[in-house]
């Protein structure tokens, strides 16, 4: 299997070289520390490019007011910066449009890792090269080490300073060349000490220690590694896109546990870089069991979003047995490695603690262990997850309930005091700590336990009011009490959170289950947009929107928002732009945060159907971890819709394309059976009489020319047919509408006919005083034609056709009746369309249907009706056309 | 004097069977009519036909239907009149019994060459030791074929296939009925046999490919060998 999976070559692999040819290349100067020379270096490859005849164009580069910079900057086109105001400050930046609008072959971007002024489209300006590169521009970049995100938490503990910018190790995969700018660290110094690099002066004791012999020695590995990694990484794509069958190890997982802590943003990074070296696949997981608390889950949204972010599966599973899960699921993932931490606990319910990796050693024997040791200066705890401060441990209603229960069991122990016992008494605070934790949870119950043991202290011990105590029994029964409504307390909270656990998880289900049918009763798009933005609003309490993606790969605007003025174009970008780029936009994320909107595309299998828009004003909280959540299993549910929706309409289409087919297929036989009928006749007397002429008697003779003429004038009738009936259907047929006799109609249509109705007897039973109608003398002619030529193509010779005439007040009814097969009423709505032909189940009789088709077009043209009537026998078919307006004599 | 060949003429439009009437009249044979499926089957019962010109496009009854029911009791033979559109009916016909095809629309010194084919087979059918046809002299007990006087190497299974177009010669072979006959059931859908078969023997009986003058190809339907 392995084998087989490695030899062909990997559709992702050769996807990975295919974008890299349409897209822009990147190209990243890495260096370990500022000052080695990255710019310039840049600076020098582009000036060569320049002189190749490359169209390169600076878009920002920072020379830090170095000479050597600054000389091989000048000549190099420069895109003039755009100027920012921002605090009173005035900022330059890349200005992103000006170099999108100039389209250079090759951009000049320094300082990946940078942030942009606020107000600018993107937060970072990777996001800008990312947007540069897909324009197809080429951009040459510069990035140091420390600023990738998986070597971030490494660089802060090597030095100790904390880099907030950082790029997503994406980007260096994504670069089609890295080259890697090494300066031996003495080097540096050296040039540190000429005051060859740039240090801005706040900076400069922190940089001082910064630039130490040992950091640099430090980062400098970095660096080396990260590039070495990189070169890695571009032999495996190529291996594999051009199926090379390596040395490859039988692809495994990589496994990560994650819990709910800080650390755990250690061993994601660490996890990372573990399964790049090794190119393995990774999946960070996290397990959930019955007493995980609620409160840390935005520290491990944070987590997963991280793992994420680094290019990890994620999945969280629930169980009560966090190591037997963990082994469960890497054993059915095809598991090699397992990372864990060390600091990571088993909690096995009424068992001791014991770590989680120590357990892993012990039973996940045939699983490679990596046990990753807790950051030295806790430095993964540096950046605390907003959420993980909103809730305080002590808040004014845990206090508000523990003094209400108290004071309540104070005054009721007070009523009952001249009829009980003070033990007993005792009973009703206990009460009131259980009352207390049950409705404020575990630190209200405490609070409660402490005041009331104290009241209960204060009033009913001897001596009263006073904290002393004097009986040693009261003594007991204080300590007691304090125990017990400790424990009882902390088993009425548990109960009410794992009871608000249950209901959230329920209501959750209950959302989603809503949702979905809200999205399963639309009956078309527009009802399923509208359904979804609906049920969106109130999900999560805030307006939304769902746009649809359009062919040009844009939202469609939403008209009335956009009337009211609550939808700009600034939203209109970020929209847009979460389509485009298949990513989050609007405010709160890193692209056009300006927007008062929060937009999540709408995708499924690489393919984006729209965006859902969140409003976010100013003045409303925005999205929270939970919610973030909810949108995007929402979201996938939405996809799944449109793409139903999708999959219907496509459906639907190839069955009007069959029936469009059928129709065609129909026509064509029709039109060829038709059509050579005649000419079978024609061709075999002609052939005959050239022939066999000497041996045919001179009346046979005349009989088979006579035969050809009459089928002649047949084909000439048919063609006459198909060029009406083209006609018709264009609307080309132009009436010449008189009052016409009926009888002269008949009678020029029989003339026609002279060959097809020679074996039946033709009865005309037209009264002479029937009143002429208004209709178009040769159209008449032509459908009487048809109908009489039916009746003796389908009636059997020797039988009667009768055609019969009345007038009503302001229409006159013709009726061609034949003593033939008739036509089985259940089909009589339907031998008016084209091509049918009535008993077409027996495949024998190809052939046309045109006649009544042409018919029904011609008596409809005339402004009247055509229909097959009730007849005892044979088929009666029914013309109904307008009177002609009396004519008043002079 | 011989009787005239009795001919049943098999068509719901009236002035075909007039000119075939007139036609067939003319070249000594004795026409007789039917404009239905169900008249063609009671004249083959009651009339003893020499042969039948049927249509397949009958107003009651197909005309592969006919073929079937008059199959069920006699190998008189059969010759279908049909349009060019429908390929496959032909080989539906021709499957179920019919001898030969004539498309329409046709010229009569063509449908009275395709008449007097199938008349000779019909009457030749007790079993003649050796065939001639168009230049070609198969010898069956002898297993020896010679063109112009000349011996042609064949290899057992070219020879069954030339056999099989010589005992129907002048009338069109379906696909199917060929590769039945040579290969056997399994092998009734493998049309590239043929193909390879048919090639091979036309190079040694110095036939041209292009414009082949013994085996001529019926696209569609099968193979001819010309007399």
């Amino acid at each position: 299997m392995a084998e087989s999976d490695t030899v062909r070559p990997s559709p992702e692999a050769l996807l990975a070289e295919a974008q890299r040819h349409e897209r822009g290349r990147l190209k990243i100067f890495l260096g370990a520390a500022p000052g080695v020379g990255k710019t310039y270096e840049m600076l020098s490859v582009a000036r060569r490019k320049l002189a190749e005849g490359v169209d390169v164009a600076v878009g920002i580069v920072e020379t830090h007011g170095r000479q050597e910079t600054e000389a091989l900057l000048h000549g190099l086109p420069r895109i003039p910066r755009r100027r920012l105001t921002h605090r009173e400050r005035e900022l330059e930046e890349l200005d992103l449009d000006a170099l999108l609008e100039h389209k250079p072959r090759l951009a000049l971007v320094d300082e990946l890792a940078h942030t942009n002024v606020p107000g600018s489209r993107h937060a970072k300006r990777y996001q800008d090269v990312q947007e540069l590169l897909d324009a197809g521009i080429d951009v040459y970049t510069t990035l140091n080490v420390q600023h990738l995100e998986s070597f971030n938490d490494i660089v802060g503990r090597i030095t100790g300073v904390e880099v907030r910018e950082t790029v997503p190790d994406a980007i260096i995969e994504q670069a089609h060349d890295v080259e890697l700018i090494d300066l031996p660290p003495d080097d540096l110094i050296e040039r540190l000490r000429q005051g060859k690099v740039y240090v801005p002066d706040a900076a400069r004791r922190a940089l001082d220690h910064y630039f130490s012999r040992g950091n640099l020695l430090a980062l400098r590995e970095l660096a080396l590694r990260a590039a070495s990694e990189r070169v890695d990484d571009d032999m495996s794509v190529f291996m594999r896109a051009h199926a090379i069958a390596g040395p490859w190890p039988a692809r495994g997982r990589l496994i990560v546990c994650v819990d709910a802590t800080a650390a755990s943003e250690h061993v994601i990074r660490t996890a990372k870089r573990l399964a790049d070296q090794r190119h393995l696949p990774w999946t960070a997981i996290y397990v959930q069991t019955l007493g995980s608390a609620t409160s840390a889950r935005a520290r491990l949204d944070a987590n997963l979003a991280l793992a994420s972010q680094l290019g990890a599966d994620t999945a969280i599973l629930t169980g009560d047995r966090v190591g037997e899960v963990i082994v469960e699921y890497s054993r059915t993932h095809n598991a090699a490695q397992i990372v864990v931490g060390r600091s990571m606990d088993v909690r096995h319910r009424f068992w001791p603690r014991r770590r989680l990796a120590q357990w892993l050693l012990d039973h996940a024997t045939d699983f490679e262990i990596t046990i990753v040791a807790a950051p030295i200066n806790g430095s993964g705890d540096g950046r605390p997850v907003q959420s993980d401060r909103a809730r305080k441990w002590l808040t004014s209603r845990d206090v508000a309930l523990a003094i209400g229960f108290s004071a309540g069991a104070a005054v009721i122990g007070k009523l009952l005091e001249p009829y009980t016992d003070s033990a007993s008494l005792a009973l009703i605070f206990l009460l009131a700590a259980t009352f207390a934790g049950a409705t404020g949870g575990l630190v209200a119950s405490v609070l409660c336990s402490v005041i009331a043991f104290t009241a209960y202290n204060y009033l009913f011990t001897e001596p009263r009011y006073s904290l002393s105590v004097d009986n040693p029994q009261d003594v007991t029964t204080l300590v007691v009490f304090l125990a017990v409504s400790f424990v009882v307390g902390q088993l009425a909270a548990r109960l009410r959170r794992q009871a608000h656990d249950a209901w959230l998880s329920t209501r959750r289900v209950e959302t989603l289950f809503d949702f979905s049918r809200r999205l399963a009763t639309a009956v078309d798009d527009r009802d399923l947009l509208t359904a979804a933005a609906t049920g969106l609003s109130e999900l999560l309490g805030k307006r939304c929107v769902v746009l649809r993606a359009n062919a040009q790969h844009r939202a469609d605007p939403p008209v009335e928002l956009e009337r009211a003025g609550e939808f700009r174009d600034t939203d209109q970008a970020a929209a847009d732009w979460a389509i485009g780029h298949r990513e989050t936009a609007g405010r709160g994320t890193g692209t056009l945060p300006a927007a008062a909107w929060y937009f999540v595309p709408i995708q499924q299998s690489g393919e984006v159907f729209g965006v859902i828009g969140v409003h976010l004003p100013a003045t409303s909280d925005g999205v929270d971890a939970e919610q973030n959540r909810l949108l995007f299993t929402l979201q996938t549910q939405l996809a799944a819709a449109c793409e139903r929706f999708r999959l219907r309409e496509a459906a639907q289409s190839a069955q009007i394309q069959k029936a469009a087919e059928s129709l065609r297929a129909a026509l064509l036989a029709s039109v060829s059976h038709d059509l050579r009928t005649p000419l079978v006749s024609i061709t075999g007397a002609l052939t005959a009489l050239r022939e066999l002429s000497h041996r045919i008697p001179e009346e046979d003779q005349d009989r088979l020319l006579g035969s050809a003429i009459g089928e002649a004038q047949r084909l000439n009738r048919l063609i006459q047919n198909l060029l009406d009936m083209t006609r018709l259907s264009h609307g080309a047929l132009a009436l010449r509408a008189s009052a016409v006799d009926v009888r002269d109609a008949v009678s020029q249509a029989i003339s026609q006919l002279d060959g097809v109705l020679a074996g039946h007897q033709v009865d005309v039973l037209i009264p002479a005083t029937l009143p002429p109608v208004h209709a178009d003398a040769t159209l008449l002619g032509q459908v009487l034609a048809n109908l009489l030529e039916n009746a003796g193509k389908f009636a059997p010779s020797g039988t009667t056709v009768r055609v019969d005439a009345h007038a009503t007040a302001d229409a006159i009814y013709v009726t061609v009746a034949d003593r033939g097969p008739g036509i089985p009423a259940a089909e009589r709505g339907r031998v008016f369309d084209l091509f049918y032909r009535a008993g077409q189940r027996d495949n024998g009789t190809a052939g046309a249907g045109m006649g009544l088709a042409i018919s029904k077009g011609f008596v409809e043209a005339m402004g009247g009706k055509i229909g097959i009537a009730d007849s005892a026998e044979g088929t009666a078919v029914e013309i109904q056309l307008p009177r002609a307006p009396a004519v008043i004599p002079a | 004097m011989q009787a005239r060949p009795r001919l049943l003429i098999v068509d719901d439009e009236e002035q075909i069977r007039l000119f075939l009437r007139i036609t067939l009249n003319a070249a000594g044979y004795d026409p007789i009519e039917a404009s239905t499926g169900r008249e063609a089957i009671e004249a083959c019962t009651g009339k003893k036909p020499d042969l039948v010109l049927l249509d397949l496009g009958l107003p009651d009854i197909s005309g592969i239907d006919v073929i079937r029911a008059v199959r069920v009791w006699t190998q008189l033979p059969i010759i279908v009149l049909s349009v060019r559109s429908d390929e496959s009916d032909k080989v539906a016909a021709l499957d179920a019994g019919a001898n030969d095809y004539v498309q329409k629309p046709f010229g009569t010194a063509e449908l009275l060459a395709r008449i007097r084919a199938s008349l000779r087979a019909h009457s030749g059918e007790t079993a003649d030791p050796v065939i001639e046809a168009g230049g070609l002299r198969i010898d069956i007990p002898a297993h020896e074929v010679r063109r112009d006087g000349q011996l042609v190497k064949l290899s057992p299974k070219e020879f069954d296939l030339l056999l099989v177009l010589a005992r129907a010669a002048g009338r069109v072979c379906t696909h199917r009925h060929l590769l039945e006959s040579v290969w056997g059931k399994l092998h009734r859908d493998d049309v590239q046999y043929l193909r390879v078969y048919v090639g091979q023997l036309r190079e040694k009986l110095g036939d041209n490919e292009g414009v082949p003058k013994h085996i001529v190809n019926e696209p569609g339907i099968g193979y001819r060998l010309v007399v």
